[in-house]
This record gives C-alpha cells, structure tokens and sequence, in this order.
C-alpha cells in the first residue's frame, strides 16, 4: 500500500492492478468504528494514561489526557470527514502518547515497567492498528471498482495436482538417502566430509524436487519438447559421456 | 511428447538421489575416485532435471 492509500495488487508476471479506497470506505459503516474507539482507549489506558495519572507532573498529563480527546474527537469527525477524522486520529491521538512517553522519561524505564501490563498495551496497540483495516464486502469484485487500473486478471489459487505429491516424495528419499548413508562411514578423517557431502547433496536435491515437482505438468509455460531438451542437452550429454566412460572402466575391471 | 520429457525430467531426478547415496557409499569405503565420479554424476543429472522443466522465458 502506498502513502496515498492506493493498493497495488502484482501477479508473478508483474501486472498490477491499482485500487484506492477512499477513506470514507475505510472508516464507513457506522458513525463511529467501535473497534477503533475500544482498542485506542484500551492501548490509552494502560500504556499512556496508567502512567501518567500514576506519575506527578503536569506536562505529561495533559498530553496524556489530549491523547484520548484526539482520539474520540478524531473517530468522531471521522463520520463525517474521513479525511481529518484520521488525520485528527493519528496525529493527535498516536503523536500526543508518543510525547507523553518522552516527557514521562525515566518513569518508563524496562525496570519500572510490569512486564504482563506492557505486553498487553502492546497488544491493544496493535488491534489499534488493525482496526483501521475493513473486511471486503460479501459479494464485492474488487475489478469492478471504478478507481481499479485494468490489468490481466490474477490466477485463482488451485491445489496442486497428485504428481506433484509424488515428485516431490521420490525428491525427499533421495535427499534422505546420501544422509542415511552418510552415517555408515567409519574412517574419522572421511566422515565428517561425508556428512557435509550427504548435506550439500540433499539440499540440492531437494531444493531441486520441489522445483521439478511444481512445475511438473504445466503445459502452458513450456516450450516445446525439442526445445526443452536442447536446453537440457549440456547436463544429458555429461551423463552419457560419464555413464560411458563408467561402463567402459566396468568392462575393463571385469575382463 | 512433453509427458515424456516431465517423466525423464523425474527419472533423471530419482537418478541424482541415486547417484549421491552411491557417492557418499563409495566414500565410505574408501574409494575416493568413485566417490567422486557419482557425485559428478548426480550434479549433471540434477541440473538435467531441472533444465528440462524450466519455464520458457517469453510465458
């Protein structure tokens, strides 16, 4: 999301597609977002207002209790004028409890602090900030948004077809299998290489399962099967030329 | 054709796990050169796997 509030939905080939919420559908609904008002004024009291009350001065004081007014002046024109409601919000509410934490000072040392009261200001903080998000209306395309920037629509989620499961299985024996037998190396000095060996090996293999088995059985983004062979004919060509040159060894070894 | 292709893509798969347990065997028993050559072996037929699956670069 960026700083004027548009949202920028990219697919893995890089269309975008542009919506902007205008703020009165952030804050919309009812006069007041009762969410917003119950989490501000919970983070309120136990993370400003405990203590400050709880702590002689004056200047702190008043910016704690100027927090809590922004905070229901701002939720309060924010049914009318979303745009100032939150601008009242976040800057009254949010940057007078940011002042009221450097004026408090020392009181708010890790030493003075109850360790179960902070974690649950830090708790309302974040519903706090979560309240300002809206839930998509049931029905509601995104796509038929007048503000939305045409673009190729995004590809729904799918499960994954059963070769996959079966690719990936046949990837993570081989990854196991240079590790289990990694262990049956006596020799000091050769073992500990052989594990770093069974180590290197498995991940490769498996890093290289998981590719193969996602992207095993997709027609669409292939070229065509010469193609794909060509591009594999430096590696097939390396294996023939040493499954050669084993085979001939065997032969010699055996005569 | 391309079923073809995605099975030995899995086929040379299974053939680099092959090749690494062999590797990392005949490390144990202390034939380094053959240690060698399967790991070779399985680095090839690892990266023949994959090569063949790439996606084309204009989809």
């Amino acid at each position: 999301m960026t700083a004027s509030g548009r949202v920028h939905l990219t697919d893995s080939k890089g269309y975008v597609a542009t919506t902007s919420p205008g703020l009165g559908e952030s804050i919309g609904g009812s006069p007041v977002r009762l969410s917003l008002l119950l989490s501000g004024l919970y983070a309120w009291v136990t993370t400003v207002g405990g203590p400050s009350l709880s702590t002689p001065g004056v200047p702190h004081t008043l910016s704690a209790l100027g927090a809590a007014l922004a905070l229901i002046v701002g939720l309060v024109l924010a049914s009318r004028s979303p745009r100032l409601g939150r601008a009242v919000t976040m800057g009254g509410f949010v940057g007078l409890s940011a002042l009221t934490w450097v004026l408090l000072g020392p009181a708010l040392s890790p030493a003075e602090l109850e360790p179960v009261r902070a974690a649950l200001g830090g708790l309302g903080w974040m519903l706090f900030a979560f309240g300002w998000g809206v839930v998509r209306k049931r029905g509601a395309i995104p796509e038929n948004d007048p503000r939305v920037i045409a673009a190729k629509p995004l590809e729904p989620k799918r499960a994954l077809p059963r070769a996959t499961y079966i690719v990936f299985g046949v990837a993570l024996v081989g990854a196991l299998g240079p590790w289990f037998f990694a262990w049956r190396v006596v020799r000091a000095e050769h073992a500990l290489l052989a594990q770093a060996a069974a180590l290197l090996c498995g991940v490769a293999v498996l890093a290289s399962g998981a590719q193969v088995a996602t992207l095993y059985g997709q027609e669409r983004i292939r070229p065509r099967p010469t193609d794909r062979l060509n591009l594999a004919s430096p590696a097939l060509a390396g294996v023939v030329i040493l499954g050669m040159i084993g085979l001939a060894l065997w032969f010699l070894r055996g005569a | 054709m391309n079923r073809a292709v995605d099975i030995l893509s899995v086929v040379m798969l299974a053939a680099a796990g092959a090749a690494f347990c062999l590797g990392v065997l005949a490390l144990g028993e202390q034939r380094d050169i053959t240690a060698l050559y399967w790991l070779l072996v399985g680095g090839l037929s690892l990266k023949a796997a994959v090569d063949m699956l790439r996606p084309s670069r204009s989809a």
